[in-house]
Parts: C-alpha cells; sequence; structure tokens
C-alpha cells in the first residue's frame, strides 16, 4: 500500500522547477545533491555520480543513461574537470572561456538555478555540480536514437528533393539551415508543457516576416499551459483561434524545402522536438491546395495539375452528394442513355440512394482506418480482401449499383490528391454534410449546403490572414497564381496578405 | 436656405422620374425620350445627394443613418425601410418558392423551401457583413464558368432577328417584363447603405455584385426575348426558365435540362440577396429601437418574411414592393438627407449658443 503523505510529498516536489543552487550557508554541494537525489526518486534511467578533484573539492554528475555518449562524458568531463583542478585552482572554475577549452563543449552553458540544470539534463545534456560553488554547468554531450533523414512517407514528389524532417530537433533545424544561409533566419528555442519540458524551435526571417504575425504567435505559445506536448500537432490545436472550427488554421510539412519555401514568403515556421511534422502559420486555403513540386515543374504542367487538383477538390466533396441528389429527386437532369444504365444497375439495390452511399462511406472510411493501423506484415493480404468485400461482393449481393462504387472511387481518389491531410479531413466532413442536405432537399439542399461550406470558409481566420485570401478579399495577381500557377518571373511579389516587411522577392538582392 | 434648396431639387428629381415612366409608357413614343429625361432626373438626384453629404460632412449614408437615427423622424423612416427590406425578402422568397416548387422540386412542401432558404440565410448573416460580402463574391467566382457556359448557350440559341422588336420605339410593351428584370438586381435598395464609404473595400464589391447582376440580368433579358419572342416572354410566368428548356446543346449529351442549372444558380443568388436585405432590415429595426439587437431580429424578420410569402397575395405583395421601392428612392432618402441638414443645423446652432453662454 503506498504512502499516500510520502507520495504526495515526491510527487509535489517535482513542479517546483525555480530552486536556484544552494549556498555555502545553505548547505551548499550537499543540499544540492540531496535536491537531485530527491527529483530523481526510483528513476533508474537517470545516473548520479560523484567524485573528488584533487583538491578535495567534490563534483557531482546527473545524466540520462540513453541520452548520453557516457564515454565523451568520461573523458571530457569527468578528466577534464580533475585536471582543471589539478593545474589552476578554484578560481578557474567561474569563466567560461578556459572551460569550453578544458571540456570541449561547444554546447554549455553556466546554471544558476539548480531545478534549471537538472530538467536541462533530462533532455539530454550533462549537469555538473561543483563543491564550493553557488552555479553549476551543463554540456551538451547528446547521444539520442534517432531516425535518419529519409524520405517522406506523406509527402512524396517525383521531381524535387527527398529528404524530410526527423523527430530530432537538432537535425531539423540542422535541414533548415543548410536551405537558408540567411543571416536574418532566425531561430528562437521556446520550451512548452510543464513536465515534457518540449523544446520548440519558432524560425523566422528578421525583416521579412511581419513582427505582428510574429508577436502573435509567440504570445500564444507562451500562453500554453499544459503538462505534456508529444507532436505538432497538439500545439497547433493549442494555437487556434477557434479550435472548434472544421477547416484547419495552421499547416504543416515534413519538406525542409517546402518550409524554407514558406519561411521566404512571410511565414513563420514552428519545429516541435520529437516530431517530423513541422507547423507553418499562417495558413490559408490557396497554401493548403499547394505542394512545392509546383514550382519545380514547368509552369504550363504545373498549372494543369493545379487545375486538376482544385476540380478534384470540388469532386471530393460534391460527387457523392451529386449522386444522391440526381438519383433522389432528379433523375430527368441524366442523358436518356445515362439514366437507363443507372435505373438498371439500380433495379435491384434494395436500399435508398442515400443509404446505399452512406453504407460504402462508412466501408472505406473503415478501410482507410484499418489500412493506417493494421501491422504492415498483414497490410497487403488484407487490402485485397477488403477492395473484394467493398467492391465486388458489395456489387454481387446486390447492395450497391456499380456506378456508384465508381463516383466513390472517383471521390476518394479526388479527396486522396489534396495535397494537406489535414485540409482533406475537413473535406471528408463536409462531405456527409452536404450527403445529408442533398438527401433532404435534393440540389438544392446540394447548393444550401456549398453556400453553408464556402460562410464556413469565409469565417475561418488563421493569425489575422483570411483563410480564404487571395480569393477573398480578392487579389487579382494571386487569384491567378492560386488558381493555376503562374511562370516564375510573374511571381516576382510575395503574397500582400502576409504582409510581409519585403514584398519584393524577385529583381533586386534581397538581404 | 439649403433646407428648402434640397428639397426643391430632390422634388424636382422625383417628379422628372414620374415623368419619364409616363413618356415611355405611352404607345407611339419612343424610350429615346424618356431615357434623357430619366438622365436627367438622376443626375440631379445625385447632384441633391452629393450636396447633402457634402452638407453633414458623413461618408456614408449608414454613418448618416447613425448620425441620425436619435431623432424620431429619423428612427421612423428607419422602421418603415425596415418593413419594406422585408417585405421585399418576402417577395424575393415567394419567387424562390414559386420556382424551385414548380421546376425543382415539386413534392416538396412550399414551407420546407421556405425555410430552408432562411436558415442558409441566417448561417450568412451570422458574422456580419464584411462576410456575406466575401462569401458572395466567393460564390460569385466560383459561378463564373456554370453562368459563363449558360450564357454562352443563350446566345448560342438566340435568333437575332426577333431581337430587332428591343429597338423599335414601343417601350410600353417592354417596361412591364423590365418591373420583374428590376426585381432580379441583387438587393439594389441595399446599395445606400454604402453609398459614399469612397475608400472602404466593402463599398466597391457591393455596387459590384449588383452591377454584375444587372448585366446578368440584361443578358438573360435578351436572350429571352431572342429564344422565345417578345409575345412568349409576356406570355411566360417564367421566361428566364422556359427559355433554358429551349436549349439543348447537340452532340454533347451532358444534360438535356439546363433549365437546372439556370436554377441553381437563381437559388444561390436569391439566398444571398435575402439575407443581404433581411440583414439591412435587422439594421434598421435595431436602429429604430437604438440598441444592438441584430441577432435577435434576424430570426424573428426570417420568420416574418417566410410566412408573408406564404400566406399574402402574390399580386399584393408585388403591390406593396412596387410602392416601397418608389417610396424608398423618392420619398425616404430625399427625407433623410433633408432631414440631415436640419441635423447638421441643430448641431449648428447648439454650439453657438454653448460659446454664447461660455463668454458670458
Amino acid at each position: 500500500m503506498v504512502n499516500r503523505q510520502e507520495y504526495k510529498a515526491v510527487m509535489d516536489i517535482s513542479p517546483e522547477y525555480d530552486q536556484p543552487f544552494f549556498t555555502e550557508a545553505e548547505g551548499g554541494f550537499d543540499r544540492s545533491w540531496e535536491y537531485c537525489k530527491t527529483l530523481k526518486g526510483k528513476s533508474a534511467d537517470i545516473l548520479m555520480r560523484m567524485y573528488t578533484l584533487s583538491d578535495g573539492r567534490r563534483c557531482g554528475i546527473v545524466m540520462v543513461d540513453g541520452m548520453v555518449d557516457k564515454a565523451t562524458v568520461e573523458r571530457s568531463v569527468v578528466l577534464a574537470s580533475r585536471r582543471l583542478a589539478e593545474q589552476s585552482g578554484l578560481n578557474k572554475f567561474s569563466e567560461g572561456d578556459d572551460l569550453l577549452q578544458q571540456f570541449g563543449s561547444t554546447e554549455f552553458s553556466v546554471q544558476k538555478s539548480l531545478s534549471a540544470a537538472y530538467i536541462s539534463a533530462l533532455t539530454g545534456d550533462v549537469m555538473l555540480i561543483i563543491e564550493g560553488l553557488d552555479y553549476g554547468y551543463t554540456f551538451g554531450y547528446r547521444k539520442i536514437q534517432s531516425r535518419s533523414v529519409s524520405e517522406s512517407p506523406n509527402e512524396g514528389s517525383v521531381q524535387g528533393p527527398h529528404e524530410a524532417f526527423t523527430e530530432n530537433l537538432r537535425t531539423n533545424t540542422g535541414l533548415l539551415r543548410r536551405r537558408i544561409s540567411d543571416p536574418n533566419m532566425v531561430i528562437e528555442h521556446l520550451k512548452v508543457g510543464s513536465r515534457s519540458h518540449t523544446s520548440v524551435a519558432l524560425c523566422y526571417i528578421r525583416g521579412l516576416t511581419n513582427p505582428e504575425l510574429y508577436r502573435a504567435v509567440k504570445e500564444r505559445i507562451d500562453a500554453i499551459s499544459i503538462d505534456i506536448i508529444n507532436d505538432s500537432g497538439e500545439l497547433a490545436q493549442l494555437l487556434e483561434e477557434t479550435p472548434g472550427n472544421i477547416f484547419p488554421q495552421t499547416d504543416g510539412s515534413e519538406r525542409p524545402d517546402t518550409v524554407a519555401s514558406e519561411l521566404c514568403s512571410g511565414r513563420i515556421a514552428i519545429i516541435v522536438n520529437g516530431s517530423p511534422h513541422v507547423l507553418l502559420l499562417p495558413t490559408t486555403l490557396s497554401r493548403l491546395m499547394r505542394v512545392n513540386e509546383d514550382d519545380y515543374q514547368r509552369w504550363s504542367y504545373a498549372a494543369f495539375i493545379k487545375v486538376l487538383r482544385w476540380a478534384a477538390l470540388a469532386l471530393a466533396a460534391v460527387a457523392p452528394a451529386a449522386y444522391v441528389a440526381i438519383i433522389s429527386y432528379h433523375p430527368g437532369l441524366l442523358p436518356t442513355d445515362l439514366l437507363l444504365i443507372s435505373a438498371s444497375n439500380r433495379a435491384n439495390v434494395p436500399f435508398t440512394a442515400v443509404f446505399e452511399v452512406l453504407i460504402m462511406e462508412f466501408s472505406l472510411e473503415l478501410l482507410r482506418e484499418a489500412g493506417i493501423r493494421m501491422p504492415r506484415s498483414i497490410g497487403t493480404s488484407l487490402s485485397i480482401v477488403g477492395g473484394l468485400i467493398i467492391g465486388d461482393a458489395a456489387i454481387n449481393a446486390g447492395l450497391v449499383s456499380p456506378l456508384l462504387i465508381i463516383i466513390i472511387s472517383l471521390s476518394t481518389l479526388a479527396n486522396l490528391t489534396i495535397p494537406s491531410y489535414a485540409f482533406a479531413s475537413s473535406m471528408r466532413l463536409i462531405k456527409y454534410m452536404l450527403i445529408l442536405l442533398s438527401a433532404v432537399l435534393g440540389l438544392l439542399g446540394l447548393t444550401a449546403g456549398i453556400i453553408i461550406w464556402t460562410a464556413m470558409m469565409v469565417r475561418t481566420r488563421s493569425f489575422g490572414v483570411d483563410f480564404t485570401a487571395p480569393f477573398s478579399p480578392l487579389w487579382r495577381r494571386g487569384l491567378w497564381n492560386g488558381l493555376l500557377e503562374l511562370p516564375m518571373k510573374y511571381r516576382a511579389r510575395r503574397p500582400r496578405y502576409l504582409d510581409p516587411m519585403d514584398s519584393i522577392r524577385m529583381g533586386k538582392q534581397n538581404g | 436656405m439649403p433646407q428648402l434648396f434640397a428639397l426643391g431639387i430632390f422634388s424636382v428629381g422625383g417628379g422628372l422620374l414620374l415623368w419619364a415612366g409616363r413618356v415611355g409608357s405611352k404607345p407611339d413614343t419612343g424610350w429615346l425620350p424618356a431615357l434623357a429625361i430619366a438622365a436627367v432626373a438622376a443626375a440631379l438626384l445625385t447632384a441633391a445627394v452629393v450636396y447633402s453629404f457634402r452638407r453633414t460632412g458623413c461618408r456614408a449614408v449608414s454613418e448618416l443613418l447613425g448620425e441620425l437615427f436619435t431623432s424620431v423622424p429619423a428612427r421612423c423612416i428607419l422602421l418603415l425601410l425596415g418593413i419594406f427590406l422585408t417585405a421585399r425578402a418576402a417577395q424575393t422568397l415567394s419567387l424562390y418558392t414559386g420556382m424551385t416548387g414548380r421546376f425543382l422540386l415539386p413534392k416538396t412542401p412550399s414551407l420546407v423551401l421556405a425555410a430552408a432558404a432562411v436558415v442558409t440565410a441566417l448561417v450568412l448573416m451570422y458574422d456580419g457583413l464584411r462576410s456575406m460580402a466575401r462569401t458572395a463574391e466567393l460564390l460569385m467566382l466560383m459561378s463564373i464558368i456554370p453562368a459563363a457556359v449558360m450564357l454562352t448557350a443563350f446566345l448560342v440559341r438566340i435568333d437575332t432577328a426577333e431581337l430587332l422588336v428591343l429597338a423599335q420605339p414601343r417601350m410600353g410593351d417592354i417596361a412591364p417584363q423590365l418591373t420583374p428584370a428590376l426585381y432580379t438586381f441583387a438587393g439594389v435598395e441595399c446599395v445606400i447603405f454604402f453609398v459614399g464609404h469612397g475608400r472602404g473595400k466593402g463599398s466597391r464589391t457591393v455596387p459590384l455584385a449588383v452591377g454584375a447582376s444587372a448585366i446578368v440580368s440584361a443578358v438573360l433579358f435578351v436572350g429571352a426575348v431572342g429564344i422565345l419572342t417578345l409575345g412568349g416572354v409576356q406570355s411566360s410566368d417564367y421566361p428566364f426558365i422556359e427559355t433554358a428548356r429551349m436549349i439543348n446543346i447537340g452532340g454533347v449529351n451532358l444534360t438535356e435540362r439546363f433549365d437546372i442549372l439556370l436554377i441553381l444558380l437563381r437559388v444561390l443568388f436569391i439566398i444571398v440577396q435575402t439575407a443581404v436585405l433581411l440583414y439591412c432590415a435587422s439594421i434598421s429595426i435595431s436602429s429604430f429601437f437604438g440598441r444592438e439587437i441584430r441577432r435577435r431580429t434576424a430570426p424573428v424578420l426570417c420568420a416574418v418574411a417566410v410566412v408573408a410569402s406564404l400566406l399574402m397575395d402574390k399580386a399584393l405583395l408585388d403591390r406593396i414592393c412596387t410602392v416601397g421601392l418608389y417610396g424608398t428612392l423618392l420619398g425616404l432618402i430625399p427625407a433623410v438627407f433633408v432631414l440631415s441638414l436640419f441635423h447638421k443645423k441643430q448641431k449648428n446652432g447648439n454650439e453657438k449658443s454653448k460659446k454664447g453662454r461660455g463668454a458670458g
């Protein structure tokens, strides 16, 4: 039986993250060490080692097993501190330069706060406390196992770079720096999460990004009060103005080239440690329908693909609803030949058009979800079974018509062409709304649904930017680039709705 | 005195408009004289409006009404305006339920059709006028291609020989058909709320939308005459839809019901028009009460418009709207501007008397 008093006392100490190093009068090294031991508790992966210098002073290091290079720590911290003490005496530990040379780490800092130093050790640093000093040090000797840079599984392309972000913050910032070697690119570090202390990097280009946007994003991040952030998706939800809105108010990408391009447009990127998905703010409808590969292709083909993508957006949302409306209320709209085919296909189907559509959509949603969750070893087999059951068997059993299978398949394929997964998910919900309205009022219901859908998009704002920009408010130059893809030389200006400090991106020497 | 001067100009302008109507309706008189008189009247009225604005220092009618709403006459005018706009919305809904009930959903009760329209209009109104205007802007962009297809189909099928009748000086035959066309203008009365917002972004959108609607209506009217002939247009309740039904582009075999495309486009803009009318009506009624109660008056006015569209006699509703339209253009608007001149005069008078007391 756990002693609740003792348990609560131990747990309550942990959130007190503002404990400075104890002075000699308060107990000095012994008290600091005891404090660290209390915080460590029963954690077996947190290593605490004490050793003695030649002048008799005690040193203590705290590190996490599995996050540091122990051999380097032994060599660079323990041995180096002993050597330094032998050579120089007490005062040498008060200045930074010699420490850098002696300890061989470019990542070190002097810590006045004991709790902050301990937390830093929990994130992969090595904490060093020296008897007689009322401050400590943290060194960066991280050796955290993480995925290597590989191709993005969710954002494929034919032309252009294939590398993607990983879960490691430093790797990701490095990938970004490699693409934008501008001294004005700022990568600001923040901590989010009272327990997780997740490192978050706020990236922007000074002199380009609108300072009001930066201020708004920073204020919202500072206002976040939560215990743990695991992924950028959680952070995105906490940053959104209207979380109840069906449309995403943040965008993201797993590709460094995309993030770099958007930073140069005037957006802000947020990298969350532990997540390969980097947030991009603000977002608009045209941004969500865009991929960076549009810039790499020749404009004629890119424009064709973009028009196809917009048509796919309409098809994804409207096709099943239009099927329900036409079959149920307006069959006369179809040409005679098609009407006869449709009638013969549906002759033995026992369900109404709307029920038929909902059965198929539900089955597809199950298949989609199972495809994500199922083990890869049985993935292929299950896909075949799913396709057979949903396609062939359902038609042979007379539950659905072949025409509906084609409509639903086209709609699903169209949904998959939407570049943003979050926006594609919103479109799936909009599709259901349109299906239900069409079931009640046919094409009139579909029209009303389209009006409501449009009104919902107009209502959405992302960090002060209208979601429907540049279509509404109308920006003529941006409209053409949003709908089609203009040749490179006609894209000399940055998006006006982002209100960047420098609106010209081509045709002059930009800083 | 500026008030008398403005009143005089408005009266002359209004009188000229009425005279233009009488001249145009005579069977043997051409339309050119009527048009010339109407142009002079419009110029005089515009001059009077500009004169009044400059005198008051306001930049928009809405601002002007906001200045005046504390005065009882102005608030009564706003109440009348609100009632008229609600009647217009009811008339629009009546047209919509008649059209959709006949051509689109014959088995659906009119109440359901009307309710669907006003619920959609309420969703549009929820976030205010700017949001409504931008939604309409976006819907217009989305409708460009289907509208262009529709108009092209119309123009392809026109028999130009039938259009010669429009050039003949027989305004009296055409005028009755033009009156319904006037009502297809997307809330032309609501433009008065934005007149004067010279630099505001919204001020461009509304006149653009109204102008675009007017152009489309004109083209549809010409197309209807060219396809159905003038006699066919005169005898038909829904000439535009009858015209669309006659269009069948051979060889494509995409659809045999072009009228449904036209109906859906009309429904789209009827719902937006209804939303604008009811929103402006709720502004007017709220101003009468002197409080910000738009969110409460809007649903009530929607219900009133639905009931009126279903229960009132169509001819009576048309008459109310015709009287209301002329009354607004020739009565309310001039009254507002004349009142504004009195208001400024009183404000100046009050300031002078305060200064006098101070010196004393």
